[in-house]
């Protein structure tokens, strides 16, 4: 019985280490200050890839996806490195003022890949209506999100 | 873009500091200059970025001494050399293969430098040596002359054809086994 | 050969961040120099008044020039005027404006608003806020755009903010992109987008926090703030915090009475440990760089 539990432990460990290691790279999402440069001040809001091993192997990729009247829209986005921090990237305003937006970002590193969806304002972007992935956001992940976050773009006063 | 298209009336009211000027000056000339940093700096989108700011912020910054002894294209393009050979010496040197900006979500560039050819290309120009690799860049963006080049890089016309030379000899070799 | 390869390099376009950047790194364009025919103008003239006429020319030059005004009252526009060092800027109560800060930006003052022109020069663009409310949105390097109240003076990271004072210097600041650094007499709190900072004449800049805190928070954070620091404020503080909120209390980490900083740093690790070169103690007495390698990592939470 021991050597059955050991045995189960074992194939449970040896899963667990590459699953552990699939799942690691991740997203996080921040405040332009979080830049710490003035090269981001005008910025919408920047991103950074964590659990990646090598930053020289990191691929992003981001486009602003939004609904202006009726129509659906998507922009390709060039997330702007940070010389000064491996890893960190802006996203500056591509899309306009009018209609709803959100940004869906994909990153790669060594076979493992993490997404977020990130709804947008006026000037920033609103954190409690960001999601996160451990995949590449899907055209329904976008399309519920867009649905779930239409209303109209204001500029706060 | 050829100094006849970059009219005097911008390049003076650039010197008296008309800041549209300057942006319809960084327009004619920012995706060229942005390209040729971008390939000398082994596709490094960041790197490249960097560069081109500081030849535009130079750019600006020397506009009022420029009189035009050389041709406007020859001088941008020697702050271009300058700044990128800068750069490359400041930075520890390493060989980058260019990572395409985009991943699962193509952009037209993507299209462009994932096909094999091109890819083939960027890194055979990414191979070359920096005294080759500068002028074959320039000479494919910028369009020079051998005279504008002996310029542009301040060495003599024949350096600058020996260079070329060696550089598109390298570039087939690297490219297809055979010499030129 | 060479060039058919060549061929096949596409010319990239340029990311449109580095134009954003470049604008954010010019300082002033190139100044304007004295060509030769223009010197022999003045050569009949006494070297004292070509003298004078120099130093007039360098004030009202590049180290002193006048802002565009346009005005706007009620649905008509558009008044023009320039405004120059020295000189006042008001509105009533029907009327706005808008002012072009040299190159680098703009500020749209509402109605019933009164500013003077402090400097407006390459390195000093500075106007005192007396009364009302103005909007900025500046895209300049750091620390070349300040806006005074009797209580604080904003200083521009480069940035969109509003202001709004009363009479005695009492107000609030919001911004909404970039972030700016509120300042008074060594007291400095850090404004990211989002986040709003009140001042008080006497007492300075208060400690910055986030547009959508709880109520219940920012005031008893203008009670610590603005009426004597109590402890029972400060435990309101902590209890009402929310994740984001560490920019608040990395503020009041520095604020607090030593004996309270315990409190403060504890709440701050519940939601999330410290990083990597951040220890109690340090943190605790305050070293700067440990503050400021905390600040880094916790301002991706604001």
């Amino acid at each position: 019985m021991d050597m059955v539990i050991r045995s189960l432990a074992t194939t449970l460990l040896a899963l667990a280490i590459p699953l552990a290691s699939a799942q690691s790279l991740s997203l996080t999402i921040g405040n332009t200050v979080a830049g710490q440069t003035p090269m981001v001040k005008m910025a919408q809001f920047i991103f950074r890839v964590n659990g990646c091993a090598d930053l020289s192997k990191a691929k992003v990729a981001a486009t602003a996806e939004g609904i202006v009247g009726n129509a659906r829209r998507t922009i390709a986005l060039d997330p702007l490195k940070l010389q000064q921090q491996p890893g960190v990237y802006a996203i500056s305003d591509r899309w306009g003022t009018d209609g709803t937006w959100v940004v869906a970002i994909t990153a790669g590193c060594l076979g493992a890949t993490a997404g977020a969806i990130v709804q947008i304002n006026a000037r920033t972007f609103v954190r409690d209506g960001t999601q996160f992935f451990s995949r590449a956001p899907s055209p329904a992940d976008i399309e519920t999100a867009l649905k779930a976050y239409a209303s109209p773009v204001s500029v706060p006063r | 873009m050829a100094d006849s298209e970059i009219a005097a009336s911008i390049l003076e009211a650039c010197r008296n500091g008309d800041r549209d000027a300057f942006r319809a000056l960084y327009e004619a000339y920012k995706d060229k200059v942005y390209s040729i940093c971008l390939y000398f700096f082994h596709g490094d989108t960041a790197e490249a970025s960097d560069v081109t700011q500081e030849v535009f912020l130079k750019l600006f910054a020397g506009i009022a001494s420029f009189h035009g002894e050389a041709g406007f294209s020859t001088w941008l393009y020697r702050l271009v050399k300058n700044a990128c050979l800068d750069a490359s010496r400041r930075r520890v040197a390493r060989a980058r293969i260019a990572d395409s900006p985009g991943m699962a979500l193509p952009s037209p560039e993507d299209d462009l430098l994932n096909s094999q050819a091109a890819k083939a290309v960027q890194q055979a120009v990414s191979a070359l040596p920096a005294k080759f690799r500068l002028p074959i860049l320039l000479r494919y963006f910028s369009d020079f002359s051998y005279e504008e080049m002996s310029t542009t890089l301040n060495c003599s016309m024949g350096t600058v054809a020996s260079r070329l030379n060696r550089g598109h000899k390298m570039l087939a070799k690297l490219l297809g086994g055979r010499d030129v | 050969m060479s060039d058919q390869h060549l061929s096949r390099l596409p010319v990239v376009k340029a990311p449109d961040e580095i134009w954003n950047s470049i604008e954010a790194s010019l300082h002033t364009p190139p100044p304007e120099r004295l060509r030769p025919w223009q010197w022999s103008r003045w050569a009949w003239l006494p070297a004292t008044v070509v003298l004078l006429a120099v130093a007039l020319w360098w004030f009202n030059g590049p180290h002193g020039t006048r802002w565009e005004v346009v005005r706007t009252t009620g649905s008509q526009s558009a008044r023009t005027e320039t405004v120059g060092p020295g000189e006042l800027l008001q509105t009533d109560t029907h009327s706005s404006a808008e002012m072009q800060v040299g190159a680098i930006g703009k500020v749209e003052i509402e109605p019933g608003t009164r500013l003077r022109i402090i400097a407006t020069k390459q390195n000093n663009n500075r106007l005192s806020l007396e009364h009302g409310e103005i909007a900025a949105a500046i895209s300049a390097p750091p620390r070349l755009f300040f806006v005074e109240t009797k209580s604080a003076t904003a200083v521009d990271l480069g940035c969109e903010y509003r202001m709004k004072v009363d009479d005695a210097g009492n107000g609030l600041l919001r911004v909404t992109r970039g972030w700016v650094s509120f300042e008074s007499q060594g007291r400095e709190s850090l404004v990211p987008a989002g986040a709003n900072c009140r001042t008080r004449a006497g007492a300075g800049p208060g400690t910055p926090f986030f547009e959508d805190a709880p109520s219940v928070l920012t005031t008893a954070l203008d009670e610590f703030d603005f009426s004597g620091g109590s402890e029972t404020a400060l435990r309101t503080i902590l209890t009402q915090a929310r994740p984001r909120d560490t920019l608040t209390l990395w503020h009041l980490l520095a604020r607090v009475p030593a004996p309270l900083r315990p409190m403060v740093y504890d709440r701050m690790i519940s939601f999330a440990p410290p990083p990597a070169g951040v220890t109690r103690e340090n943190a605790l007495s305050l070293d700067p760089l440990t503050l400021k390698v905390w600040k880094d990592e916790l301002a991706w939470t604001w």
